[in-house]
């Protein structure tokens, strides 16, 4: 078993007293903020000391910094891979420490699938550059030629000659390298990786099953902390008018605090962030047994005035998406042809059609559902301030605290993060509210206060994923190839959330004709956040769904129609390697075995280095006639993400990202009335739950001549689509929208079904 | 406020709480305990799950006055890092975690389920950790440890 550990003590053993807050005050360069994370050059020119990533100490143990923080991908052990491959040192000779702003490099958040296919390529360019340094010292101390010597376990030695050995520690240790990381620094050659593609355990998984002091930051405790809790509003937009004063005589009781706007220049300062959502009421309290009888209390008295609440409920919710839509100008900007091109094509092709086949798809505001609900422990003083927090952005929690406390620079704030529960997204971008409200209450009572938000406002004040509604049209040929797919998508979202909605459209790599897409955006109506692949997932269920009811229009094997209409090689081979590993038996129309399949190219558009991931799924379901209850039996996985890091790892990742859209798809809708989100608990908002887990099979398919790439997102694209084909293979039913309920699967079954409409 | 005493992992520990206090605040913030999560506060995720008499609690809602004079015991009781639990190893060896914020409360349940039934079938594991929540989807190998553990096939 592995046994690195990321907590202070190991900190220091493995680096030695030299490591007291080495990133420079203000070397960032704020204008590298908005692509960061998705430009590892970005990384290196923002952070340009190798000494900020990679320190060598006198034992010769390596310390790594980095910017990610640990979500439960297993991220840190895969960078700790990949650097100790690079460097040419034992796994267990390596360190990693994660999320400390004053100490790590800013590599941006922990978000879009960016650690392994971006940040990585950063970090790695570091560690080439450490290894070209000391085999240069070596070659200096050896009196050799740097091409005569070589590297094991961080020891140096002239080749046939074991007399003539250094090791790191020797060259560099307990002194720094003072020099620039090199992005052309000579990497080593994947066919020599010995680290690098092997399943290393997780290294936080010891203490995280055993508790021990390291494991979590919700862990974090400082001396004197005080404990609070928040009241917000029973609707959007309402006021607050009175509450019960007499609460803050209750034992225990620091303060409470209203919040009100306008007129409160926190509040504004705060809202500027555009973070809180209206007044609330903050209880701070020596014990958080306190804090929770005062909160049940003001909830009992407090008076509000009601907001303007919301112009719609879930249940007319895609109707008031259709009736609000406006074209998005900007969303083809960055496509090869222009729209009008685009159009005027599929309209030719169409005029010569043999059969035109549409459909129409839903997908719902979904909840993150992270199982630790959003907390922060902030300890502001005059000038300065510390955050403790599980965020995916300390970086971008560092910017808004500081500009929260009305501090000049963020380097006032020095930001903790680190391993948490799963986040989603949820703490990612702009979504550091808690930490700024934290920051505010602290800042109020001059000490550190641990702010816990409560699972019901987790629900209803933080973001939801936003819904889509996906118009599909194709033109089918005498041949049953398709001739174009016109693709019309309508989101309710804001800012560049909604282009980005409609772009993930433009990432099938079918031969499809030409593609008019055409995006609109029907504007805010809940919060909206980049939950786990927020750009791709309703589109790629869409467009799966509609290659499966194109294979029955023409009566073509699901597979093989897709394998008709492909040409990239990858994707080939996932498609075959899931229906092989799953048993698939060609068949035209509904098989009535239940097996469905779904296929999905993950990209990252408009990056410096894109996340290429090829999967496929094969879902098998069963589904109860009388009741239309669907239970998925097995879901089997092949997945392509380049060169593998972490074979298990992979395998982790995808069984996770299996059952999780599996709860989307069969489970998952955020309801609200005019007035409010009215999912906001466990209970209004189930997820699967472990009796009614599939089983999930996986075939990993590793390519060390292609760069390695993220498979975070990427694993939950196909699931839903794969699980629509499936209904669809047992019952001869359609779903469009999800979640596939029980009354949703028995309607469609009650439909007839999808039929080409002929020319006529 | 009063002094109460807690058994917690075989020591009988001191705080200062009123008797409607909810456990969980008590052992996480006066006796800095880390097993024990904060996960919904509604005893719906199970995040919280501590034994209480051998039998899982949802320590987010349980007042210290339902568990004075009893046994408690939190995830620390098990095993340590150094000196894991089996249950607590076969999840290493299984690498039955992705966030893992979920698995006190699963392992806690675990232990419970075999203490009562040392061989249970997967049907068995999973009616039992149903009222736990997971969000990363790690079940499969959840039960795949727990079933590990049950045949004592962990690492030495």
């Amino acid at each position: 078993m592995t046994g690195t550990r990321l907590s202070r003590r190991n900190l220091v053993r493995g680096a030695g007293a030299l490591i007291v807050s080495f990133r420079l005050a203000g070397s960032a360069k704020p204008a590298a903020a908005q692509s960061i994370w998705a430009d590892p050059n970005v990384q290196i020119e923002s952070n340009p000391e190798l000494d900020s990533w990679i320190r060598i100490a006198e034992d010769n143990h390596v310390t790594l910094f980095t910017g990610k923080v640990e979500l439960g991908t297993g991220i840190l052990t895969a960078l700790s891979q990949i650097v100790a491959d690079e460097l040419y040192v034992d796994f267990d000779q390596l360190t990693i420490v994660s999320g400390d702003t004053d100490i790590v490099p800013d590599q941006g958040g922990t978000t879009a699938t960016a650690t392994i296919g971006v940040a990585a390529v950063a970090t790695r360019a570091a560690a080439a550059t450490a290894r070209q340094t000391l085999l240069d010292l070596g070659a200096g101390s050896l009196g050799a030629d740097s091409s005569d010597l070589e590297i094991a376990g961080g020891v140096i030695q002239v080749k046939g000659d074991a007399s003539r050995k250094v090791t790191y520690g020797e060259l560099v240790g307990g002194t720094l390298f003072e020099r620039a990381v090199d992005a052309s620094a000579p990497l080593k050659d994947p066919g020599e990786y010995t680290i690098v593609g092997q399943s290393i355990p997780r290294i936080d998984i010891p203490e995280k099953v055993t508790a021990a002091s390291g494991d979590y930051m919700e862990n974090a405790r400082v001396p004197g902390m005080l404990f609070a809790r928040t009241l917000r509003a029973p609707s959007y937009g309402a006021t607050l008018t009175s509450y019960d004063e007499t609460v803050a005589d209750q034992p225990g009781i620091v303060a409470v605090l209203p919040f009100r706007s306008p007129g409160d220049e926190r509040l504004a300062r705060v809202e500027a962030l555009n973070v809180m959502p209206g007044d609330f009421i903050a209880v701070v309290a020596e014990e958080e047994n306190q804090a929770i009888r005062a909160i049940a209390r003001l909830q009992e008295t407090a008076v509000w005035e009601p907001g303007e609440g919301l112009p719609t409920t879930d249940a007319g919710l895609y109707d008031w998406m259709l009736e609000n839509a406006q074209p998005i100008d900007n969303l083809t900007e960055d496509f090869q042809e222009p729209l009008e091109t685009r159009l005027a094509q599929y309209e030719a092709n169409r005029e010569a059609a043999t059969s035109i086949v549409e459909a129409t798809y839903r997908g719902p505001y979904l909840c993150y559902g992270a199982i630790s609900s959003a907390w922060s422990l902030a300890d502001v003083s005059e000038d300065s301030a510390r955050i403790w927090t599980a965020s995916q952005g300390p970086f971008t929690a560092r910017e808004m605290v500081a500009q929260a406390l009305g501090f000049a620079s963020p380097d006032q704030v020095q930001v903790f993060g680190g391993s948490s529960s799963g986040l989603y997204g949820r703490r990612d971008a702009t979504d550091q509210e808690v930490d700024v409200e934290a920051a505010i209450i602290s800042q109020a009572v001059g000490a550190p206060v641990r702010l816990q938000w409560t699972r019901e406002q987790d629900f209803v004040w933080a973001q939801s994923r936003p819904p889509q509604i996906v118009k599909l049209e194709a033109v089918l040929d005498d041949a049953n190839s398709i001739n174009g797919v016109r693709a019309q998508i309508y989101t309710a979202t804001r800012g560049t959330y909604a282009p980005l909605c409609a772009k993930g459209m433009e990432e099938s790599p079918y031969l499809l004709g030409p593609t008019p897409i055409e995006g609109h955006d029907a504007g805010p109506l809940l919060r909206t956040g980049y939950m786990r692949n927020v750009f791709s997932g309703y589109n790629v269920f869409s467009m799966e769904s509609f290659m499966d009811e194109l294979a029955a229009a023409t009566g073509t094997d699901p597979a093989q129609f897709r394998l008709d209409h492909l040409d990239d090689q990858r994707a080939i081979d996932v498609i075959n390697a899931a229906t092989e590993r799953a048993g698939w038996e060609p068949h035209q129309g509904p098989s009535g075995r239940g097996m469905g399949l779904s296929f999905a190219l993950y990209i990252r558009t408009n990056l410096d280095g894109p996340t290429v991931t090829y999967m496929c799924y094969v879902a098998e379901v069963d589904v109860a006639r009388d009741t239309g209850e669907v239970r998925v039996r097995k879901l089997t996985c092949a997945i392509d993400p380049g060169l593998v890091i972490n074979p298990d790892g992979v395998k982790n990742q995808v069984e996770g990202g299996a059952i999780q859209a599996t709860s989307w798809a069969l489970r998952e809708k955020v309801t609200f009335d005019n007035q409010i989100i009215t999912s906001r608990d466990w209970v209004t908002y189930p997820i699967l739950t472990f009796p009614e887990t599939p089983e999930v099979d996986v075939v990993v398919i590793t390519r060390p001549d292609q760069p390695a790439k993220g498979i975070g997102e990427p694993v939950t694209v196909p699931v839903s689509s794969a699980i629509a084909n499936a209904i669809f293979d047992a019952t001869g039913a359609r779903v469009r929208e999800t979640p596939f309920t029980p009354e949703r699967v028995l309607a469609a079954m009650e439909e007839a079904p999808l039929v080409a409409t002929p020319v006529s | 406020m009063a002094e109460v005493t807690l058994k917690v992992n075989g020591e009988e520990r001191q705080v200062t709480a009123d008797p409607g206090d909810f456990l969980l605040y008590v052992l996480r913030n006066e006796l800095e305990l880390n097993g024990p999560k904060f996960g919904c506060g509604l005893t719906q995720c199970g995040a919280c799950t501590v034994l209480v008499e051998g039998n899982p609690a949802r320590a987010c809602m349980t007042p210290i006055s339902a568990v004075e004079g009893k046994e408690i015991l939190t995830l620390e009781g098990l095993g340590t890092i150094d000196e894991p639990d089996p249950l607590q190893q076969a999840f290493i060896d299984e690498q039955a975690a992705q966030c893992g914020y979920c698995l006190n409360g699963i392992i806690m349940t675990a232990k419970a389920l075999l203490d009562q039934n040392p061989n249970p079938a997967d049907e068995d594991i999973r009616a039992a950790l149903a009222g736990n929540l997971c969000r990363c989807g790690t079940h499969t190998r959840i039960i795949r440890a727990i079933r590990r553990a049950a045949e004592g096939k962990v690492t030495a």
